[in-house]
């Protein structure tokens, strides 16, 4: 990790260890949220046969779903939230005029937050490890392969979600609807397999569902060739994805510049 | 003075222009260390005119914001862009420092073309904003500068040492830990000016540093670039600002700039012999109306003429000409026979304010004459 991404990553903890409530507003995130999960858990009566693959407990599933739709959710729209707050508070332009090169920018801005909800997801996580009994016979490394190309294929929208952020200005309603619709589409509340079958092909260009699906497999105990097609899939939307988030952002940092509306708020 | 003043419509001679003119060859191959640390080659900028959605998609004409700006500024030197709200200045001043595209001409900083090498150009190059929103205000001024040092590559050190000799030019030593939400506006000021200056640029941007200080602050910081900004004379410093006395101050050398064109480039004695009004004199007159005064201008040796009530009843008439004219004792004769009180006659210089609306107005004349202006 270059010393400019940990420069921002050093700023953006300073900022948030400035807020006194920050440390107990994250914990009490994890908390409300385990105990959503787990309340939902105990009174839908979910399909067993649906989820023998991922372990057939649904309060596992629930808190799995939960813990990394969030992560991913949070990788979605660090960057453009980022981009957002500093065209409003007047940053983004002194940062604009240092050499930092585009990719420290993008990776730099949204490192901060990503950790943040890492913590979170692995907090939610352990929590089901140690109190719950889930996932004692979990695979990492099934885990790591999917986790890897998830992220790729999140932070390329993340950065196509900028773009729109430069354009627009306001991407918040955008990303939050497709937040909405991939949790529903990416199985957060239950699996791809459960929807009807007319939804189902639509769910395979989503990359959270190829992520979720891999993970729970991965926290299930299933050996890599299990989640190998998840991977693929993955891999294939981050090799469309990628490129095309670069040029967009390139192309709409450059209108922003010609149009200047790059600080326009 | 006010912009009834006016001059006799020619345009800024040749000579005033020339030190800004700079031969059209070989525009996109100069090399770095070129003779000028800053230049323009009909630089233009357009802005669309529509917004929101239909902007991204809009290809047409827009607002004509730089029209063919050509300049050339010299190492060492604080050249002033002055002009009035909308005057294309910080436009300029974003060009030139990547922020915004040209839409035509080519502009060099550093000898490095500002679009074909931006990241050369914003190593070069440290941008004070007129803006006090620019910082992170829930860190202190020391953590911000360490952020920013580490985007210009500073190594860890190096910066600790700059950033202390920085705040204590700026005199921030004492509020170096002091979150920048509890500084005052001229303290904020001052911190931008020790972050444009943190990257020891050989180059420095101010956008209108004083516009939101007060006038005691305002001194300060002018004061300060004066004496330790230019650094001896290595670091050129290109100064936007619509305040005439600050141009005045500060400036070697200067451009009007007035809807996006320049009217006038060089030093402000350049300015006055191109406006060629020699000579002001101040009348305090009384016991005659200030239509009747206006008059005056219709004589045909005024080049400029204003009128402003002063105390007791009494009239301050600002009169332009040239220096051999005899136009003062005529004036004064013909206030006496219309039955005016002449309280005094003093000569003075012309402000650079006053030298700045003649320009204006000499520049309105020329285009409204359907001329090519005066841009050098």
């Amino acid at each position: 990790m270059s010393t400019v991404t940990l420069a921002f990553l050093r700023r953006d903890l300073l900022i948030w260890s400035s807020y006194r409530t920050s440390v107990v507003s994250f914990a009490l995130g994890a908390a409300v949220m385990i105990g959503i999960v787990y309340f939902l858990g105990q009174v839908v009566e979910a399909d067993s046969d649906v989820l023998d693959e991922y372990g057939g407990d649904y309060v596992a599933f629930l808190l799995s779903g939960f813990a990394f739709v969030d992560l991913f959710n949070r990788g979605l729209s660090a960057l453009p939230g980022m981009i957002r707050e500093q065209q409003q508070n007047g940053t983004l332009e002194p940062l604009l005029v240092t050499p930092t090169r585009l990719v420290e920018f993008v990776v730099g801005s949204s490192l901060f937050s990503l950790i943040l909800s890492s913590g979170r997801a692995i907090l939610m996580l352990l929590f089901g490890v140690i109190f719950l009994g889930f996932w004692r016979d979990a695979d990492p490394v099934s885990m790591l392969i999917v986790l890897i190309p998830g992220a790729v294929a999140v932070f390329a929208l993340s950065i196509l979600f900028s773009a729109v952020v430069i354009l627009i200005k306001r991407a918040d309603p955008i990303v939050a609807a497709y937040s909405l619709m991939t949790a529903i589409l990416g199985g957060l509340l239950f699996p791809v397999e459960a929807l009807p079958f007319w939804i189902r092909p639509f769910s395979w260009f989503v990359p959270l569902s190829h992520a979720l699906s891999g993970l729970r497999l991965g926290l299930a105990g299933h050996p890599p060739s299990t989640v190998l097609p998840e991977v693929v899939a993955l891999l294939a939307l981050s090799a469309v994805l990628l490129p095309l988030s670069i040029v967009s952002f390139n192309w709409a940092l450059s209108r922003a510049k010609q149009d200047g509306t790059l600080v326009q708020y | 003075m006010r912009s009834d003043l006016r001059t006799n419509g020619t345009a800024p001679s040749e000579s005033a222009a020339m030190p800004m003119t700079l031969p059209a060859t070989s525009l996109s191959s100069r090399p770095p260390g070129s003779q000028y640390p800053i230049e323009t080659h009909a630089l233009t900028k357009r802005f669309p005119r529509a917004a929101g959605w239909r902007q991204i998609l809009s290809s047409g004409e827009g607002k004509l914001v730089l029209d063919g700006i050509d300049l050339a500024v010299r190492r060492g030197e604080i050249f002033g862009l002055l002009g009035p709200n909308g005057a294309g200045k910080t436009t300029l001043m974003k060009v030139l420092s990547g922020l915004l595209l040209p839409s035509g001409g080519k502009a060099f900083v550093a000898g490095f073309d500002v679009v074909e090498n931006s990241l050369e150009v914003r190593k070069r190059i440290g941008l004070v904003h007129g803006d006090e929103r620019t910082f992170f205000w829930r860190l202190s001024v020391a953590e911000n500068l360490r952020f920013y040092a580490t985007l210009y590559r500073i190594p860890r050190r190096e910066a600790d040492e700059r950033i202390k000799r920085l705040l204590d030019l700026v005199g921030l030593t004492a509020a170096a830990d002091t979150r920048m939400d509890r500084f005052s506006t001229g303290m904020k000021q001052r911190a931008a000016i020790a972050r444009g200056l943190l990257n020891d640029p050989e180059i420095l941007l101010m956008d209108e540093p004083t516009r939101t200080l007060d006038p005691v602050a305002s001194r300060d910081v002018r004061n300060f670039i004066r004496k330790s900004v230019t650094d001896g004379g290595r670091r050129t410093v290109l100064l936007a600002t619509n305040l005439m006395s600050e141009g005045e101050q500060l400036c070697d050398r200067l451009a009007m700039l007035n809807h996006g064109r320049v009217c006038f480039a060089g030093t402000i004695d350049e300015m006055r012999q191109t406006i060629q009004v020699e000579q002001v004199h101040s009348i305090s007159v009384s016991g005659i109306e200030p239509e009747k005064l206006q008059r005056l201008a219709a004589l045909p040796a005024v080049l400029s003429l204003s009128v402003r009530p002063a105390a007791r009843e009494r009239y301050e008439v600002s009169l332009g000409a040239t220096r051999d004219s005899s136009v003062v004792p005529q004036v004064i004769s013909r206030l006496v026979a219309e039955g005016g009180h002449v309280w005094s006659s003093k000569p003075r210089e012309l402000s650079l304010e006053e030298l700045f609306h003649l320009t204006i107005d000499s520049n309105v004349d020329e285009r409204a004459n359907g001329s090519e202006g005066a841009t050098s």
